[in-house]
């Protein structure tokens, strides 16, 4: 991490206005104010989403050599990276 | 470190006990994560979802992607074993995962072969996923170390890695691109997906970057002349880098499933197994090659060129095969799949 990149530098710039209008305008405007927030207070909040909603593992499907689902692997939509 | 209440009194009128235990959440559990890295010196860059988050674009997945030094995943392993340790240590309890991934050696991850990790530091604790990528995707480490900080990877890098074929990665890629354009860096021009922040980028470049990124991105050469539009051709590449991540993906994943087959046929098979980390990571490093995981899957340039070709076989069905429209689309091979 170098001070081009550490979103935790207090000395990193605020982004410019269009960039949290395009984050509105890509993810909605709730995840564009949780992106206007200090640094911390994001990471509270991230805390308590991920404390409330159990997020999908894309990785998660089992082949059915290991006893998974046997289609799953084939047709499994989307693939992971 | 959070505390959760694990047991308390029924009743009103008596006293509430409560027996608390550590927890450690998703990104405490990076964090800590990251500092072991650091103080082990295996060279790692957050990638990802979680590098996302650390860009100020909100994405609420749990799992850590790190890309590895390929030449520190000896470290990474010894540091793994030392924090599974009972008494004197951190007493972790650390799995391969059962789904496919070869293990976390040099050899196959050169390959573009993935690890898949579930740790959990504490009793209390959810398990945490962790993903480790020797080459990520449409990279190369050497190229992903020399471009990025110390532990986290460029914006650039995570937008390269995010041209998958899951619809939820390409809005990233264009925020990410939104963000570095904001820098007036013109390589953001070699992502970013939508027509207007590509025109105001286009701007901000001089002539020599436009040629230097065009040789890389074929489709801007649409900014000054266009031919098929640029909404068409946006759409059109979109598909060619999600059919090619399709192509790369079946490649490993057909010869996971041959290598497994070969390894149930052994009587004593057994897989995944609870063992501590140092005996599973010594079965599967030993499996993979006893029954002959290749190491390189997508078979050298000339397996890559036949991912292309069959993703861009899809670009015709769908858009026809309009003369120049391939050409003005596909980016170099070495661009998708280094």
């Amino acid at each position: 991490m170098n001070a081009k990149n550490d979103p935790m530098n207090e000395s990193h710039p605020e982004h410019p206005e269009e960039f949290y209008e395009k984050l509105a305008e890509l993810f909605g405007q709730e995840k564009a104010d949780w992106a206007r927030l200090p640094y911390e207070e994001r990471m509270k909040e991230l805390e308590r989403l991920h404390a409330a909603f159990n997020t999908p593992d894309d990785l998660s499907y089992w082949p059915p050599e290991l006893g998974g689902d046997a289609d799953a692997v084939e047709r499994s939509e989307p693939f992971p990276k | 470190m959070a505390f959760i209440p694990l047991k308390q009194g029924r009743d009103a009128g008596t006293l509430v006990m409560f027996v608390v235990e550590p927890m450690t959440t998703p990104l405490q559990f990076y964090r800590l994560f990251r500092d072991l890295l650091r103080e082990q010196g295996v060279r790692a860059l957050l990638t990802s979802g979680m590098a996302c988050v650390e860009y100020g674009i909100q994405e609420t997945t749990k799992d850590t992607d790190w890309i590895i030094h390929p030449d520190d995943f000896e470290k990474l392993v010894s540091l793994l074993c030392r924090q599974e340790k009972g008494l004197s240590g951190a007493n972790w309890r650390i799995s391969y995962r059962g789904i496919f991934g070869a293990p976390l050696d040099r050899e196959y991850h050169l390959g573009g072969w993935t690890s898949h990790l579930i740790i959990q530091d504490v009793p209390s604790s959810e398990e945490q996923r962790l993903d480790f990528f020797g080459q990520p995707p449409r990279l190369t480490a050497e190229k992903a170390f020399a471009v990025s900080g110390d532990e986290l990877a460029d914006e650039l890098v995570v937008a390269q890695m995010k041209k998958t074929d899951r619809d939820k990665d390409w809005p990233m890629v264009e925020a990410l691109c939104d963000l570095v354009g904001s820098r007036k860096n013109a390589e953001a021009l070699l992502h970013a997906r939508s027509p207007d922040l590509l025109k105001a980028l286009w701007t901000t470049a001089s002539e020599d970057q436009r040629k230097t990124l065009m040789k890389r991105r074929p489709l801007l050469v649409e900014m000054d002349t266009p031919r098929f539009g640029l909404r068409k051709c946006l759409a059109a590449e979109r598909t060619l880098w999600e059919e090619v991540n399709k192509g790369r993906y079946r490649r490993f994943q057909h010869e996971w499933k041959q290598f497994i087959r070969r390894w149930r046929g052994q009587n004593d098979f057994a897989w995944p197994v609870s063992a501590s980390f140092d005996r599973q990571h010594d079965l599967v490093c030993g499996a993979v090659r006893q029954h002959e995981l290749p190491l390189e899957p997508l078979g050298g340039a000339e397996g890559r060129m036949k991912i292309v070709e069959n993703a861009q076989s899809v670009i015709v069905e769908i858009y026809g095969d309009d003369v120049g429209l391939l050409e003005t689309i596909t980016p170099p091979l070495e661009e998708m799949l280094p």
